[in-house]
């Protein structure tokens, strides 16, 4: 059997680098009392301050330790998913506790599968509607006042001069106002533009990316006027989030195997932040996966390991041009991928961009993966990809010598995230095997 | 500012200085006209909000010329994915020593390294470069070329002349000293001329480095460049030139230290070498070494020293006629004996001798502690010790270990035995570590090996030092050591099993 994780993936699951670190090691043989994997688990009993119980459900590579660490997955768990992935577990009997601790996690799943499906159940408090409006109508009143101070402040910097805007201080200063507005997606759009302006920033860029927060706004102040799902995106990108039950109501479906094709986790804050792009291996859609944790010890609900592949029905946000979603439901174990996946000639990752923007003007950039295209070193300041015609375009900032490296200055399918001018490369697939690239944002 | 397009300079001026948006063109001014109605700055915003979308979507594919070459098929297998979490985990741990001997015994079984892992290594700079070279493959050839820190890190093939010659002329030191040395291989004579041409003008230390890279394929022809370094103010770069000139039997220094010293030491019958130094050294004696001597070395001691260690030990068996360990018994005889055993165990790196290391060791450890304290006995043989191949090296610490030999002290020994240890001494030492129950001497230097890695041991014995050694309480303070030498037992035997011939 072939391993269900690399080692790579292994240890991209420790919640922070000292537990990684400490998990490998404990990826010796020498450090477990007991070693083993069946056909549902992976177990191992590792000497600490006590004798402590791991063990590893492989339909969905969940590991359990019985260990006080609040860093979830702890040192122990790493240890033995990395012994996992490096092939050094024996083939034996499941032992009772390992057996118990499955039973306990099908029969959880059960009931959240009931809860699922009778989700008003009996006894449930009765949702007051009433409460639920009157809060709803006073965050709308705070969010237009929140836009409209935007717009003014826009209009001032347009009639001054944008010249005079030195510094990002009044930036950051408007993006803290409407977070305040609960407007926290417009906010994370001045920010990009105040990080713009601590570089060095592009004045043809500078007054394009304002200009297109001024679309949102004005987009936001005839929502009214605007069909069904482009409403959604304006809203979404203005930061007002959508419950659940809204998405799961009016959100597409789409039932696909779905390869994880790029991860990034930003734990800067105290909230931790995934991002996780899936491509659908046989209708070629992408998904966006946001999750959030808080705090070290804080776990992701959905676990989506690079270079994995598992069949699922997702929803999508309701959007003119849907790209965030969830997974509703999944149907099977995950596993490794090793195969070609569905990709784009850089002409058609073009005209796609071009159709998505004409349905929905407010995005920023799209996720594909291209095709058979060759990174082309240029000098110290540009990268660039090659298809065989000729045609190239520039890569933005990512792990170039990798790059290189694992093309051999041949052809080669690379996923990112293109905003018609840049791609922020983030993996690269060679030989049926995914890499991260690490792009910057 | 006066590149920039219309309504970008329109927007950084400021509308209230400039207003007049609809005479713009393309989107932009489609878009300002279209919105009549708003006010100027409006337009102006959301026209700029246009032209962004218009030109995502619009944006066009630049044309490039053909790619360069691309790398050649790799004719070396890939090293197995253990080997390669392997290195990911050395690697992190910073451990230089166990990274090497990853990377050499990939190159013995011909493997290459994972195209993913290149660019870590080849940002390695300094003497891990010599065993990168050999894994990189065709596929780490080109990358290296492509990146211009990494480009001397290849070999020196490829390396255009002219390439060369400007890395010499322009490039930091590294990299000059790594260009001279890849020349001095190929082209000894080159090499040669290039340090004769610069050589006045480099700093001290630098002339020092350059100087010592002349080692590799040394011959009489480099006896003109090392008679500047003889006369070098700096004494370092003296040192290394001395040297090197000692190891040319023809150079005018090697032939004037020869007739010194053997002006120096008479054989007198029954077996007693004598030490006589000439009233006055000729004019040049001082520029050859035979200078003041440095603080606490006594000077015929110091003379002794210079003149001995530019001269092979043969020299010595030849004029007496005598067998090394007559000769340092003759020396023994005098009451410059330490001196002159200390000059030849410095004369020892213009080839070493088993004989002669021998009879030092138990020479040193005869002396009557008020003549040679045990603490210098101990360094003197440490450092001749050193100066051994080393086989060499592994024979003495047995007959230490076995008790024949009383010096360098068995921790020493052991410490400068250089792995991988001969299978007898590796089973030797592990089944003595079994033994040991209190702290004593012994004990503490045999667990000094532990500071080590699990590679002194010897394939054939991985499997035997990974069983549990159970410490006694008197020495469990050894625990954590032993925990780590056995981890690093474990990582050696994946290595023996992953990468097998």
């Amino acid at each position: 059997m072939a391993p269900p994780l690399t080692s790579e993936q292994a240890l991209a699951l420790a919640p922070d680098s000292s537990v990684a670190a400490s998990g490998q090691k404990l990826a010796r043989e020498r450090e477990w009392k007991l070693l083993g994997h069946g056909e549902r688990a992976a177990w191992g009993e590792c000497q600490g301050s006590a004798l402590y119980q791991v063990r590893i459900d492989l339909s969905d590579l969940t590991p359990s330790c019985t260990c006080p660490s609040r860093k979830i997955p702890c040192k122990h768990c790493i240890g033995l998913l990395l012994l996992l992935a490096a092939e050094r577990l024996p083939q034996a009997a499941t032992p009772p506790w390992v057996e118990e601790w499955l039973a306990k996690r099908s029969a959880a799943a059960e009931r959240k599968a009931t809860k699922k499906a009778a989700p008003a159940a009996e006894g449930a408090a009765p949702v007051d509607t009433k409460a639920r409006a009157k809060r709803a109508s006073e965050r709308q009143e705070r969010m237009a006042r929140g836009l409209e101070a935007l717009g003014l402040w826009m209009e001032d910097l347009v009639r001054g001069g944008l010249a005079r805007l030195d510094t990002a201080a009044p930036v950051h200063e408007q993006a803290a106002r409407l977070v305040d507005a609960e407007s926290p997606g417009l906010a994370a759009q001045l920010r990009l533009l105040a990080g713009e302006l601590e570089g060095r920033p592009e004045p043809r860029r500078l007054v394009e990316r304002l200009g297109r927060i001024a679309l949102v706004v004005e987009a936001w102040r005839k929502l009214e006027q605007l069909p069904e799902p482009l409403a959604a995106d304006v809203q979404a990108r203005v930061g007002a989030p959508l419950r659940d039950e809204d998405v799961l109501a009016r959100g597409e479906r789409l039932q696909d195997t779905w390869a994880v094709v790029s991860q990034e986790l930003d734990d800067s804050a105290h909230v931790r932040e995934q991002r996780t792009w899936l491509l659908g291996t046989t209708q070629g859609r992408t998904a966006r996966v946001l999750q959030f944790a808080v705090g070290a010890s804080g776990q992701f609900s959905e676990k989506l390991i690079p270079g994995t592949a598992f069949d699922a029905e997702l929803v999508y946000w309701p959007s003119a041009a849907p790209q965030r979603a969830k997974v509703l439901e999944r149907r099977g174990d995950l596993r490794p991928w090793t195969g070609a996946l569905p990709s784009l000639s850089l002409d058609a990752l073009q005209r796609r961009f071009a159709e998505e923007l004409a349905r929905q003007p407010f995005q920023e950039r799209m996720a594909a993966m291209l095709g058979g295209v060759v990174p082309v070193l240029e000098n110290e300041e540009r990268m660039w990809l090659r298809d065989a015609t000729g045609a190239a375009l520039r890569l933005g900032p990512c792990d170039r010598w990798k790059l290189l490296a694992l093309s051999g200055g041949h052809p080669v399918d690379v996923f990112g995230e293109w905003d018609g001018e840049r791609l922020r490369p983030l993996s690269v697939l060679v030989d049926g095997t995914l890499y991260a690239l690490g792009g910057a944002r | 500012m006066n590149d920039l397009d219309a309504l970008t300079r329109l927007a950084f001026l400021g509308t209230a200085h400039a207003p007049e948006p609809d005479s713009l063109g393309g989107v932009e001014g489609q878009t300002a006209r279209a919105l009549s109605a708003l006010s100027v700055e409006k337009r102006v915003l959301l026209a700029a909000g246009a032209r962004g979308v218009a030109r995502a979507a619009g944006g066009r594919l630049s044309q490039l010329g053909p790619p360069g070459e691309a790398a050649p098929p790799d004719t070396l297998e890939v090293c197995p994915p253990r080997v390669s979490a392997l290195l990911v985990e050395v690697m992190a741990a910073a451990d230089a020593e166990m990274l090497r001997a990853i990377l050499e015994r990939m190159a013995h079984v011909r493997r290459r390294l994972p195209p993913e892992l290149l660019p870590r290594l080849l940002g390695f700079k300094g003497p891990m470069r010599e065993a990168i070279v050999p894994v990189l493959g065709e596929r780490g050839q080109w990358l290296a070329r492509l990146h211009p820190e990494w480009r001397s890190a290849r070999t020196g093939t490829g390396t255009s002349p002219e390439e060369a010659e400007r890395v010499w002329a322009e490039g930091t030191f590294e990299e000059r000293r790594t260009m001279l040395e890849q020349t001095r291989l190929t082209e000894p004579a080159r090499a040669r001329a290039w340090l004769q041409g610069t050589f006045a003008q480099e700093k001290s230390d630098h002339r020092v480095r350059f100087l010592s890279s002349l080692k590799q394929g040394l011959s009489p022809e480099d006896e003109a460049l090392l008679e500047l370094g003889r006369k070098d103010r700096a004494a370092g770069v003296r040192e290394v030139a001395r040297e090197l000139l000692s190891r040319l039997p023809t150079s005018a220094f090697a032939r004037r230290m020869e007739e010194r010293a053997r002006a120096v030491l008479h054989w007198e019958a029954p077996g007693t070498i004598r030490v006589r130094f000439p009233a006055k050294w000729d004019a040049e004696a001082e520029r050859d070494g035979l200078d003041k001597p440095p603080a606490g070395i006594g000077q015929s001691e110091h003379w002794l020293q210079r003149l001995l260690s530019a001269l092979p030990l043969s020299t010595w068996e030849n004029a007496f006629g005598a067998t090394p360990e007559q000769l340092v018994a003759a020396a023994g005889r005098s009451e410059d004996g330490i001196g002159v055993s200390v000059g030849w165990a410095h004369a020892m790196h213009l080839g070493a001798s088993p004989a002669w290391a021998s009879a030092l060791f138990d020479f040193w450890a005869r002396q009557n502690p008020k003549v040679l304290p045990p603490e210098r006995a101990e360094n003197l043989a440490s450092t001749l010790f050193e100066a051994l191949p080393p086989p060499e090296r592994a024979g003495h610490t047995l007959r230490v270990f076995r008790g024949a030999q009383a010096l360098p002290p068995l921790e020493r020994a052991l410490a400068l035995t250089p792995a991988p240890w001969p299978e007898e001494l590796a089973r030797a030492w592990l089944s003595a570590l079994r033994q040991q129950h209190d702290a004593t001497p012994r004990a503490l230097a045999l667990l000094g090996v532990l500071s080590r890695s699990a590679l002194i041991l010897p394939a054939a014995c991985l499997a035997a030092a990974a069983e549990p050694i159970d410490l006694p309480a008197p020495l469990s303070y050894w625990q954590r050591e032993l925990h780590r030498f056995q981890t690093s037992v474990s990582l050696c035997r994946t290595l023996h099993e992953e990468l097998k011939p």
